[in-house]
């Protein structure tokens, strides 16, 4: 298949059906089942559900009752605007569609970006398979943060500073600064691995002498003002810093199982599915091997190096503070230089920023594959099996993917007000019980609408309002003391205490039940939903 | 067509019982070995008595690795305890805890390990614990062959083309 007569709408068309195939079964996400394996689904769609209450006012009455909770750092604007533009469509199936046409949308993009470096369709495709298809995204995918597939505007920031840093225009400045923006708001993270791009391409720029005052003027115009604005927001937003709070000593080590380090990059297990939220860094093979080749095959050739330089310093950065094993540090990486920063521990997921080795590494290799392909004839075809390997075999999408059930229980609807749920604390994987629990809470209150107790985007449980007060009753109550419990729940202004007898054990069952019968002798009690739920109304 | 046939998927999906496949392995096969999981499904007590003597499919008998099936209605979250009983002794819960469960079907592994007090652990596959850090590294490894394999397939296209472009 020549350049000549590859049609431009393929492209689009050729991502789109394999997103579909890829994210299965996205298509037929709804509010009756949700797609992903992990805790983070129904928080991020209580995220997406909450949108249109979070855009007037991040301080949000409806959770933490009664005091609220401001979420002063959405982890996502973008998908709080998204949630807010389609209100109307329940969050579960937004969920599923964000899926499919996230992973298009940032393949599509990153192929426009190979083909302002010299690439060429068909092999410009290596690089929407390389940075849409990755690791990373199956990661967001399966753990549950959309909002990182939403990000076409990283690899469109690429294009436009590339072109920025090339002598381009005003106009292309200006959308560079619109599309580092679009990428800061989506995540902090994908924000910073923009500002590895944009360092990278503009020392190259410089280096070259290229550089378009006027297009620097643009971006600069657009993104100062609104980074100004995003750290002010994050610096009087508050909320958890847990790395800090465990110490700075411990980044090092903590942050280490968080990169991309050897073991990640290799491959996902089934351990890393069942014990570690499916975090793999895996690269794309495919392409990252013919990155490793470009060098070879471009010699000679201009306009490629600030890539390959870029992308091999975002690839050190991804791999943490050290190489080595928390055990034996071997030798210190360039990220071990920020514990010099203040605030550095907010940094906790290294191998987010290897989305831009990935955007660099993708175009890199699809050029390479455009200059080698009409010389090494159809043998160069093969790599296109060779990425499909990556995405079926080595990721293993969409086979690692799983349903939830995202129907609300009935008793819930059985009466209004302030509503507390109560759960038992689990001692083995503690924290993800927790967290598996206090999601579901959260995303149930998207169906019955009713004020709830728990923090909705914080994760440590002992920070969690929620928490804190499910322990003081669950205290109380099997202590035997319903009479105490009724006046704290009374002066909490809670009117239905929630219930999930099952998760208890048998003897500490036996005595909630009882207490809470000395609230209310005639319980709403449902089985549906997935979870035997009993809603007590707290007596006036 | 294609609505009709992804309405019906949904349907299937959305209609379908839950089924929770359990499998404990040891790595010493003990045919006095009585292991029993305990549940609470949507607040009704359920117990199944885990086996390996080959019925169930795929299962090898004596194998060491001892499966059984809880059905019923849709459930998100599953207490479980898995009680071992050997000869004539009394049973001894040997894990204990709730567990996350998918929709549709799902499967959760322990592997046990026999002592004076039996314990299991949560892992990812069935398997005894040697096997399953066999399969894990096997999990690892394979993708570094695969790049290096790709590695050299991509050199050789790039000596194919420097030849082609060599006076």
């Amino acid at each position: 298949m020549s350049a000549a007569r590859w049609r431009w709408w393929w492209t689009p068309l050729f991502f789109l059906a394999l997103a579909l195939v890829w994210t299965w079964p996205a298509a037929l996400a709804s509010g009756e089942q949700l797609v992903g394996r992990h805790f983070d689904v129904p928080a991020s769609l209580w995220f997406l559900g909450s949108s249109p209450r979070l855009l007037t006012s991040l301080t949000d009455p409806m959770t933490g009752w009664p005091d609220g909770v401001t979420y002063g750092r959405p982890d996502s604007f973008t998908a709080l605007a998204l949630g807010w533009a389609f209100q109307w469509v329940h969050p579960g199936r937004i969920y599923g569609l964000a899926q499919i046409v996230g992973v298009a949308a940032t393949a599509w993009a990153a192929e426009a970006f190979a083909r302002e470096i010299g690439a060429r369709a068909p092999w410009s495709l290596l690089a929407g398979l390389a940075v849409g298809f990755c690791g990373l995204a199956s990661t967001a995918l399966l753990e549950g943060y959309v909002y990182h597939m939403l990000a076409p505007w990283l690899p469109l920031f690429a294009l436009f500073w590339w072109r920025a840093c090339r002598g381009g225009s005003l106009g292309d400045g200006l959308l560079a600064g619109v599309m580092f923006s679009l990428t800061l708001l989506t995540t902090a993270y994908l924000g910073i691995a923009a500002a590895v791009l944009l360092i990278g391409f503009a020392a190259g720029g410089l280096f070259r002498r290229e550089v378009s005052p006027r297009a620097w003027a643009g971006a600069a115009a657009v993104a100062v003002p609104v980074c100004a604005i995003y750290a002010a927001s994050f610096a009087v937003g508050g909320g958890e810093d847990a790395a800090a709070a465990a110490g700075e000593a411990s980044w090092r080590v903590s942050t280490m199982g968080r990169s991309a380090h050897l073991l990640a990059m290799a491959g996902p297990t089934a351990s890393q599915d069942q014990f570690a939220h499916s975090a793999s860094a895996t690269p794309p093979i495919a392409t990252l091997c013919v990155a490793m080749v470009a060098p070879v095959a471009l010699r000679g050739l201009a306009r490629w190096r600030a890539l390959a330089l870029t992308g091999f310093g975002a690839l050190l950065l991804s791999m943490g503070p050290v190489l080595g094993s928390p055990e034996a540090h071997l030798f210190p990486l360039p990220l071990a230089l920020l514990e010099h920063l203040p605030g550095h521990t907010l940094l906790r997921f290294p191998s987010r920023l290897g989305w831009a080795w990935i955007v660099c590494g993708g175009a890199l290799a699809a050029r390479a594959a455009t200059h080698i392909a009409p010389r090494a004839g159809r043998p160069t075809l093969v790599l296109f099996v060779f990425a499909f390997v990556d995405l079926f075999v080595i990721e293993r999408l969409p086979h690692r993917q799983q349903l939830q059930n995202g129907t609300t229980p009935s008793a819930y609807a059985a009466h209004e007000g302030p509503l507390l749920d109560l759960f038992p604390e689990q001692l083995s994987r503690g924290y993800e019980f927790d967290a598996w629990v206090q999601a579901r809470s959260c995303y149930h209150q998207l169906d019955h609408g009713r004020p709830i107790a728990s923090d909705c985007v914080i994760t440590r449980s002992e920070d969690n309002p929620g928490w804190q007060k499910s322990r003081t009753l669950n205290a109380l109550l099997l202590s035997g003391d319903a009479a105490e419990a009724g006046a704290l729940l009374r002066g909490w202004g809670f009117e239905t205490v929630a219930l999930r007898p099952d998760l208890y054990r048998s003897h500490d069952r036996d005595r909630m039940l009882a207490a809470l019968a000395a609230l209310d002798p005639e319980p709403a009690v449902s089985t549906d939903g997935g979870e035997h739920l009993i809603a007590y109304r707290v007596p006036p | 067509m294609l609505t009709l046939a992804l309405a019906s998927a949904l349907q299937v999906a959305t209609a379908a019982p839950q089924t929770v496949r359990l499998e404990v392995a040891t790595a010493a096969v003990d045919p006095r070995l009585v292991v029993r999981v305990d549940a609470v499904w949507l607040g009704e007590a359920r117990s199944v008595t885990l086996r390996d003597d080959g019925a169930a499919t795929g299962d090898v008998a004596g194998d060491g690795v001892w499966l059984g099936e809880l059905r019923g209605e849709a459930v998100s979250m599953l207490p479980l305890t898995i009680t071992v009983e050997r000869g004539s002794s009394s049973g001894v819960v040997a894990w204990e805890g709730s567990e996350p469960i998918a929709l549709g079907e799902d499967h959760l592994s322990w592997a046990l390990e026999l002592g004076d007090t039996p314990r299991a652990y949560r892992v990812a596959a069935t398997a005894t614990s040697r096997e399953a850090r066999g399969r894990e590294a096997a999990a690892v490894t394979a993708p570094i062959a695969w790049a290096c394999f790709v590695l050299i397939y991509a050199a050789w296209l790039v000596e194919r083309a420097l030849r082609e472009d060599a006076p």
